[in-house]
C-alpha cells in the first residue's frame, strides 16, 4: 500500500494555480498513475486534498 | 619597492592588478598551518567503475551508491572500497539521489524509486528495490532534492513534490510560476530555498523561499543570472552559485548578495558539486575543486582552489577522511601523492620602483623563502607578456629560492611557482 496527496488548497501568488486548476490536475494525475497499470484502492477527495491509496 | 606576497589565507584576488590575494591558487592548502602555503595532496583515480558520471549519496554505515547521469547503472562502494554495480534502472538516466528516512530514494526524470537503506547494502544484486515508486508529473529535466524538517523535498519543474516522515508522496505540494523550472534545493533555518533558472536564454532567474507550510512560498528575490545552479555546504551561511561566471551569492535573510566571483569560469555548474570536507565548503566547477573557507573568525572568506580532477566533474562527495569525485567516467579520491601546486602573484606594479629621488629601479628577481622545498619553478612574467621559465638557486642556508637572472627595469612583473614534490612555502618576493 502507497499513499499520494494531491493538495487542493492554492496558493495566493500571482502565476499560481487557483482551485479550479488544482482540482483538474490532481485528477489528471490520478488519470495519469491509473495509466501506468497502478491499482487505485481509495480514493478520498476532501475540501484541501485528494488521498489515493495504491495497491503496491 | 618590492612586493611581498605572503596573506595566503585570503586565497585568490578578485582581478589581475588587485594586490589583495593571488591571481590564482591550485592545489594549494593555505589553511592547514596559518602562514605558509603547501603542496595538497592530488586527486587519485580509486576506480574505473563507475564508468559513467554520476551523482552519489553515502549511507549511515558508510556505502556509497553511484547513480549514473548517463544511465540507469546504479554503483556501490562499501566503507572499504570496493565497488561493484548492483542495479541498472530500466527508466534511464538518474537526476538525483537522496537518503530519507531508512529508505534511499532516486529519482530519473518522471519517476522517483526508492530501496531501503538496509537491502540496498545488504544485497550484491539489488532485487527489492522499486525503480517506479511513484511518478513525476512534470517529468522535468532537474530533480534537485533537500531533506529539512519532515520531509525529503523534490524539485520537478515549477513543482515541489514531498515524501513527508510517513513516506507519503505529496503532489505538487508547492506550485511556482510556470516559467520557472526548479534547479536546486537547500535549507534556510527550517525553511526550504528554491533556486530556478527561466531558461539559458534568459539572464536572470529568482530564489524562493517557502515555509514548507503555506500554498505559496513567502520570500523572493530576483537574481541577474542565468540560474541557481547549486547551493554549497557552508556553516552559518547561505550562499550559492549562479550564472555562468562562476559567482557566489549568499542570503541575507531577505535577498541575494554577491560574495564572490571565481575568475575563468565560463560555464554552468552541476547542482551535486558541492559537499564539505573536514569542515571546508568545496565547489567542483569544471576540473577544479575550490574551497570557501576562513580557518579564524577574523580572517576573510578564502577562494582557493584545492584539487584538481582529470575530467569535467559531474558530483563531489565526502567521508569523515576522504573525498571522492565523479567525473570523466571515473570516480577519484585524495591519494597519497602531493599534487603540483601552482600559484600566480597579482601583477606587481613596478612603477612604485622609484626611490625617494626619482630614480627608476631595476627588477632583481624573484624570492622564495621556505620552510621545506621539493622542486620548485618559477616563471617571470614582465610588462604583461608571456611567462618566461627562470633557472632557480636553492639557497638551503638562507632557505630560500630565487632566480639567478637580473632582469633590469620594468613596469610589472607577475610571478608563476611551481611546487613539485612537498614544498612549504613562506611568500612569495618580487624584489
Amino acid at each position: 500500500m502507497s499513499t499520494i496527496v494531491y493538495k487542493l488548497k492554492p496558493g495566493d501568488k500571482k502565476g499560481q494555480m487557483d482551485k479550479d486548476e488544482r482540482v483538474e490536475k490532481a485528477r489528471k494525475y490520478i488519470e495519469l498513475i491509473k495509466s501506468e497499470g497502478r491499482v487505485i484502492v481509495s480514493e478520498e477527495w476532501l475540501s484541501d486534498r485528494v488521498i489515493v491509496i495504491t495497491e503496491d | 619597492m618590492s612586493k611581498k606576497y605572503a596573506q595566503f589565507t585570503v586565497g585568490e584576488n578578485r582581478s589581475l592588478s588587485d594586490q589583495a590575494g593571488f591571481f590564482s591558487l591550485t592545489n594549494c592548502d593555505v589553511h592547514g598551518d596559518l602562514g605558509v602555503l603547501q603542496n595538497n595532496l592530488a586527486l587519485t583515480t580509486e576506480s574505473t567503475i563507475p564508468n559513467e558520471d554520476c551523482v552519489s549519496e553515502i549511507l549511515s554505515n558508510g556505502d556509497t551508491f553511484y547513480f549514473s547521469t548517463t544511465s540507469g547503472k546504479t554503483w556501490k562502494r562499501t566503507a572499504a572500497g570496493v565497488y561493484s554495480l548492483v542495479s541498472t534502472n530500466t527508466n534511464g538516466a538518474h537526476k538525483g539521489c537522496k537518503l530519507w528516512q531508512g529508505y534511499l530514494y532516486y529519482a530519473t526524470q518522471s519517476k522517483l524509486g526508492r530501496i531501503t537503506e538496509a537491502l540496498a547494502s545488504s544485497e550484491a544484486s539489488w532485487s527489492s528495490e522499486s525503480d517506479s515508486w511513484n511518478t513525476f508529473a512534470t517529468a522535468g529535466a532537474h530533480k534537485p532534492m533537500y531533506t529539512i524538517g519532515s520531509g525529503l523535498y523534490i524539485g520537478d519543474g515549477n513543482n515541489v513534490y514531498i515524501v513527508d516522515s510517513t513516506h507519503t508522496f505529496i503532489v505538487d505540494a508547492l506550485d511556482l510560476p510556470s516559467q520557472f523550472t526548479i534547479s536546486a534545493l537547500d535549507g534556510l533555518s527550517d525553511d526550504l530555498m528554491i533556486g530556478t533558472i527561466i531558461g539559458a536564454n534568459v539572464p536572470y532567474c529568482k530564489v524562493f523561499i517557502w515555509n514548507r507550510i503555506s500554498p505559496s512560498w513567502t520570500g523572493e528575490d530576483r537574481v541577474p543570472e542565468i540560474g541557481i545552479n547549486c547551493f554549497l555546504k557552508i556553516d552559518n551561511m547561505y550562499v550559492f552559485q549562479a550564472g555562468t561566471s562562476g559567482r557566489l551569492y549568499y542570503w541575507t535573510g531577505s535577498q541575494a548578495v554577491k560574495l564572490k566571483k571565481i575568475k575563468g569560469v565560463t560555464s554552468t555548474v552541476n547542482s551535486y558539486n558541492s559537499t564539505e570536507f573536514q569542515g571546508r565548503s568545496l565547489l567542483a566547477i569544471g576540473t577544479k575543486i575550490y574551497s570557501l573557507y576562513r580557518e579564524d573568525g577574523d580572517f576573510p572568506w578564502a577562494l582557493v582552489c584545492e584539487y584538481t580532477h582529470s575530467g569535467t566533474i559531474k558530483s563531489i562527495i565526502s567521508s569523515v577522511g576522504d573525498l571522492f569525485v565523479s567525473g570523466g567516467g571515473v570516480i577519484a579520491h585524495i591519494g597519497a601523492s602531493y599534487a603540483t601546486a601552482v600559484i600566480e602573484t597579482p601583477e606587481a606594479d613596478l612603477a612604485s620602483h622609484i626611490d625617494s629621488n626619482g630614480n627608476e629601479m631595476a627588477f632583481t628577481g624573484v624570492v622564495i623563502p621556505y620552510r621545506s622545498a621539493g622542486t620548485v619553478g618559477i616563471e617571470v612574467k614582465i610588462d604583461n607578456g608571456a611567462y618566461v621559465s627562470q633557472t632557480v638557486v636553492n639557497d638551503p642556508d638562507r632557505k630560500e629560492i630565487r632566480t639567478e637572472s637580473n632582469f633590469g627595469f620594468a613596469n610589472t612583473v607577475q610571478a608563476r611557482v611551481t611546487l613539485t614534490g612537498l614544498s612549504v612555502i613562506k611568500s612569495i618576493n618580487i624584489v
